[in-house]
């Protein structure tokens, strides 16, 4: 177990480790509050409890993928076959999803996914809840404190389109003091415990492409949620100016809060990504991570627009996301999949976005596009990349 | 268009409260809550049997405690109180999702509670 505290600068590690005192309870509270550790560059929970029941569904849900799942995407095809539905087409989607929900083994996949869903983010909201007054204090705490900056805007006008319970994350990314705190370790589970030292974004981070010249000094990673993806990046470009946006206040104060812990030198700036702060020809880089598909169809055109602008002539655009569009493997079951995604994981843009023409958007924006980019995530082959020339 | 509740710090803002709760997604309200709670049963069950396998390691690498010792042991009245309120917890975690009321078949359209209606 390593004590991040070590990988400070002295400066930082000093204020860090003091304490200070709660303006809510009064009482003596530890800036950094982690009672059991850390592992790596994960802050444990507070509570082995907690811990061990966010373990087991981890496990569970891993077991569901390989046994459970196994046996119900069989029945599915076998079912839609018997009632005579063309596998290799989307298909009438009523009429898959009428066949596919009469049979209780593919009930049980979509149940267990919701309920054991439900319970994790229950388990870490009220682990959060518990331990709020030190956990409040600590991101308070951390707002001003450096390296890199928090810009708050306490005037934004939150878009309702970003204002649901995606991934039925309770208070979804905006309602919740705790969205970050939420979203970080529920996401743990979700990638089935392989990512607790950020390997993935990590792995996805090494797929974004240099300009041509080479040159990168400034970065903006759009829709950053809890900062996973910039901290990756900085890793990948540590001579570049890295800037997280989010329309989510919650988020950003916890992604601060975890670079500042980590030493990471990364800003963050309360906005919108289709309207931000930057100038003109800004950045060397853009990039978003799973953003694209938790907005509107018009919204990723707007979104598309602005990384058109704030880069540079010879800047790259590469917003990380599942396949869309013409993409899409459109068959039967990938259109019950998208819908069952949409529905029961709360994905509410999601059937939108499965039609969606991201390249086709990006090129009506300016950019010149590469639709074979290096891969993405594990469940593509390949990703799309705008080039600004 | 909703402004950040940036009075209290916490800037989190008002929002759609998801439906996905009250969907009965097996056969019925019923057999959808008790298979959650065998979820999270197992969830418990693991959580206790991981404590006690670090126990049992501590004790192996440490000693001063014996299996014996456990066995034998009885808790003071305030101990046992405390038992008790962590057993109450325990069941209530596992349990109360028996109650769940849910009325939406699983083809439903997608709705949503309006925060202005409710207030989230």
């Amino acid at each position: 177990m390593l004590n991040r505290r070590a990988l400070f600068s002295g400066s930082v590690a000093t204020a860090m480790a003091a304490s200070s005192l709660s303006k809510a309870t009064g009482k003596e509270v530890p800036l950094d509050f982690d009672p059991r550790g850390t592992i790596g560059v994960f802050e444990r929970l507070p509570s082995l409890q907690v811990e061990s029941e966010l373990e087991f569904i981890t496990g569970y849900r891993s077991w569901m993928a390989t046994s459970l799942y196994r046996q119900a995407s069989k029945r599915s095809l076998d079912l839609l076959r018997l009632n005579g539905i063309d596998l290799s087409k989307d298909g009438d989607l009523d009429e898959i999803v009428g066949i596919l929900t009469e049979d209780h083994t593919i009930s049980m996949v979509v149940h267990n996914l919701e309920r054991s869903q439900e319970q994790f983010w229950k388990l870490v909201k009220d682990e959060c809840d518990r331990n709020a007054d030190v956990l409040l204090e600590e991101m308070a705490d951390a707002e001003n404190r450096k390296p890199g900056r928090l810009l708050l805007n306490k005037d934004l006008d939150v878009p309702d389109y970003a204002c649901y319970e995606i991934h039925i994350q309770p208070g979804g990314y905006v309602g919740d003091r705790f969205a970050g705190h939420i979203y970080f370790y529920g996401t743990s589970v979700v990638l089935a415990g392989g990512n607790q030292q950020d390997q993935l974004q990590v792995n996805w981070a090494r797929g974004v492409p240099r300009p041509a010249d080479g040159k990168v000094k400034r970065i903006l990673d759009q829709g950053t949620s809890c900062g996973q993806f910039a901290h990756a990046l900085k890793g990948r470009f540590p001579e570049a100016e890295v800037w997280g946006n989010d329309v989510a206040g919650p988020m950003l104060r916890f992604a601060h809060m975890n670079s500042l812990k980590l030493g990471k030198d990364i800003n963050y700036v309360h906005e919108l990504s289709e309207k931000t702060q930057f100038p003109d020809d800004y950045f060397d880089i853009v990039t978003s991570n799973l953003l694209i598909h938790e907005v509107p169809g018009e919204k990723i055109k707007e979104i598309s627009a602005e990384a058109y602008r704030t880069l540079r002539p010879g800047g790259v655009y590469y917003p990380l996301d599942s396949y869309s569009g013409d993409q899409v493997r459109g068959t039967a079951m990938s259109h019950y999949n998208a819908w069952r995604n949409y529905r029961w994981n709360h994905e509410v843009w999601w059937m939108e976005y499965y039609h969606y023409d991201l390249a086709q958007a990006m090129r009506e924006v300016g950019f010149k596009v590469d639709e074979n980019g290096p891969k993405g995530r594990s469940d593509t082959t390949r990703n799309v990349i705008g080039y600004k020339v | 268009m909703a402004k950040s509740n940036a009075e209290s710090g916490t800037y989190t803002v008002d929002y759609f409260k998801s439906d996905t709760h009250r969907g009965v997604l097996l056969k019925d309200t019923m057999t959808d809550n008790i298979v959650t709670a065998m979820i999270n049963m197992g969830a418990e069950m693991w959580a206790y049997r991981r404590r006690m396998l670090v126990m049992e390691q501590l004790m192996l690498e440490r000693g001063g405690i014996t299996p014996e010792m456990i066995e034998k042991y009885v808790p003071s009245e305030t101990l046992m109180k405390s038992w008790e309120s962590e057993r109450d917890r325990f069941i209530g975690n596992v349990y109360d999702v028996l109650a769940r009321p849910a009325d939406i078949p699983v083809t439903a359209e997608m709705n949503y509670t309006d925060p202005k209606e409710k207030g989230n």
